[in-house]
């Protein structure tokens, strides 16, 4: 039986919680802004998706201050002998940033650990460890927490992915010339690279048999996971997009579903050249040319880094609840190659039951869930 | 799925400053010639390794650990594989020291362009990037943080990865003065060690030295009448 989702929660640019994202999303608007948590003047772009009234503070970093509205409704309230997974790719490395410019602060409370260390202090829970794997990172941690209740090693895991939008990371996508002056536009002919967001999320997995002795309620279920990598490139995906296919081929396997079952597709959609299209090529091989709703969230709340995964997830499954599927926003002139996969409206879609939900990070890693009511 | 009860190593590599070697083969050099320097030997590498000077110490301790993992398998007559091998890596410090030598750089030219090839070390999964890139891996690649004991908890993510479907897996644990990389199977392979947790390593909570982790290993492989190139 496939893990099931008991519980969901995010916090991104549009605000807190699920239903102010998927509102934000059906309007087919971004909500970037400027940033005025460092100076910009000389990087490629001065906006980003930022959290509304998230400062850097002294005393507290900027994930935390995005984890403790998710986490603090969920101590006390996790099933026993839940393990806590945290997903990031930095986490809290604006201490790093204050221990360089000279405060006291130790370099080593920025590691990932110390910040897992916290999350299980508020969640009341002992056992948890940290998977990292760039852009994949909260995907992978789905993937490995749905094999552990697969395999019967666990009987609940929780998700738990943050990062945020600082100037160690903003620096360093602008000296790659990553970022989208005009802000990101997924499968839009005229792209030129992402809009750096910041989200933190929550996903409860748990076996069907505990969730059901638990009577907990069930929002979806993940069906399929599936991870590979391209073992080709630091920062660029493989260019015929064979890395992913293998992680979609995984995934499909693991459901028992073939590729006709899949209804819509939550594509990494970065905005970038080569992911999108590297994307788009592995869709055509998957598929074999049969188009299907293809979306990017990427063009409203900004590439969420290591928590993009958990964020897809959840939208796809408001996607699956609604009977909707989302429009990729700033979408004006659709790559010649993404004509009819992509939309600028919103789909009604009554019959979709079955959601593909795909990440591709640096290093060549891909990951692909497949997510049902 | 397929399940595993043991797990199976194929291969060990392990370094530290003074020594490096095969964890199951016994094979191992120590003395003044560095870890370091095994990059241009290519009995370690067959393939020059590319870029090497740009590697952060973390990422050449992965690709050498690797390396001298599949030279370990080799030796034992256990080499065969495809493309699908999965890497799990564990760092207590991450990428920290990437991290500082990426920012402070930034910081000591005016806080205006930060340098991209430093950036791109700061992710905890690049030295598993590099390694896949080097060496052909297609499989799952996740940097993995734990709080207790690492080496423990970075081979039952290892089994928890093979149990998941993945053909083998490269399990990896770097500190920055040592490392050691663990080369997993399903039992079905034709050498190697099926070993418990326990027998890996001694439960007394805390990491070993992987020196000692791979002496322990060599002596169980010699008890079982194994006997390696």
């Amino acid at each position: 039986m496939s893990p099931v989702v008991v519980q969901a929660d995010i916090v991104t640019a549009w605000g807190l919680g699920t239903t102010p994202c998927w509102n934000g999303l059906l309007t087919g608007r971004s909500a970037f802004s400027l940033i005025d948590r460092f100076n910009t003047q000389t990087f490629q772009t001065h906006n980003a998706a930022l959290i509304p009234g998230l400062t850097p503070t002294a005393d507290t970093s900027l994930v935390m201050q995005m984890l403790r509205p998710l986490l603090a409704p969920l101590a006390g309230t996790l099933p026993k002998k839940t393990l806590v997974i945290l997903a990031s790719t930095t986490g809290e490395v604006e201490l790093l940033e204050r221990h360089c410019l000279g405060a006291n602060i130790d370099a080593s409370e920025s590691h990932l650990t110390q910040l897992l260390g916290r999350v299980t202090g508020l969640l009341g829970v002992s056992d948890g460890c940290v998977i990292s794997a760039a852009c994949v990172s909260s995907s992978a941690a789905i993937a490995q927490g749905a094999a552990l209740l697969a395999s019967g090693e666990r009987e609940a895991v929780l998700i738990v992915a943050c990062d945020a939008v600082t100037e160690f990371v903003f620096a360093g996508f602008s000296s790659l010339m990553a970022l989208d002056p005009e802000g990101a536009r997924p499968f839009d002919r005229s792209r030129k690279g992402l809009t750096v967001g910041e989200a933190a999320g929550t996903i409860l997995l748990m076996s069907e048999m505990a969730a059901a002795s638990a009577h907990r309620p069930i929002l979806g279920r993940i069906a399929g996971w599936g991870l590979s990598g391209d073992a080709n490139h630091m920062t660029g995906p493989s260019r015929d997009g064979s890395g992913l296919v293998r992680a979609i081929e995984q995934a499909l396997s693991k459901a028992s579903m073939a590729p006709e079952a899949i209804g819509s597709i939550s594509a990494h959609g970065t905005g970038t050249l080569y992911n999108d299209s590297m994307e788009l090529k592995a869709f055509n091989r998957v598929f074999a040319n049969s188009v299907r709703p293809v979306y990017s969230v990427k063009g409203s709340i900004g590439h969420t880094m290591g928590a993009a995964g958990l964020v897809e997830t959840i939208i796809a499954l408001e996607s699956l609840k609604a009977a909707v599927i989302p429009p990729s926003a700033n979408l004006n002139d659709i790559d010649p190659e993404a004509e009819g996969w992509v939309h600028r409206e919103a789909i009604p879609a009554p019959a979709m039951n079955v959601v593909l939900s795909t990440n591709s990070g640096f290093g060549g890693v891909n990951s692909a869930l497949i997510i049902t009511p | 799925m397929k399940t595993t009860d043991s797990l199976h190593i194929r291969g060990v590599g392990w370094l530290n400053a003074s020594a490096w070697g095969g964890g199951l083969c016994g094979e191992g050099e120590s003395g003044p010639a560095s870890w370091d320097g095994l990059w241009k030997r290519n009995e370690i590498f067959s393939n020059p390794v590319k870029n090497t000077g740009r590697f952060d110490v973390a990422t050449r301790q992965t690709l050498v650990a690797v390396a001298l993992a599949l030279r370990d398998a080799s030796r034992c007559g256990n080499a065969s594989r495809g493309r699908g091998t999965a890497l799990v890596g564990v760092s207590h410090a991450g990428s920290t020291a990437s991290n500082l030598a990426y920012f402070n750089d930034y910081l000591g030219a005016g806080r205006i362009l930060a340098r991209g090839n430093l950036f791109i070390y700061t992710l905890p999964s690049s030295p598993l990037a590099e390694t896949a890139i080097h060496f052909g891996f297609e499989g799952a690649m996740v940097y993995a943080g734990f709080t207790g004991n690492e080496t423990a908890s970075l081979l039952l993510t290892a089994r928890t990865l093979l149990v998941d479907g993945a053909p083998d897996v490269m399990a990896i644990r770097v500190t920055g003065e040592e490392a050691i990389a663990f080369w997993m199977s399903h039992t079905d392979v034709a050498s190697g060690l099926n070993l418990s947790l326990d027998e890996i390593m001694a439960r007394n909570g805390s990491d070993e030295p992987a020196e000692t982790v791979a002496l322990r290993l060599h002596q169980l492989m010699k008890g079982n009448g194994n006997l390696c190139a």
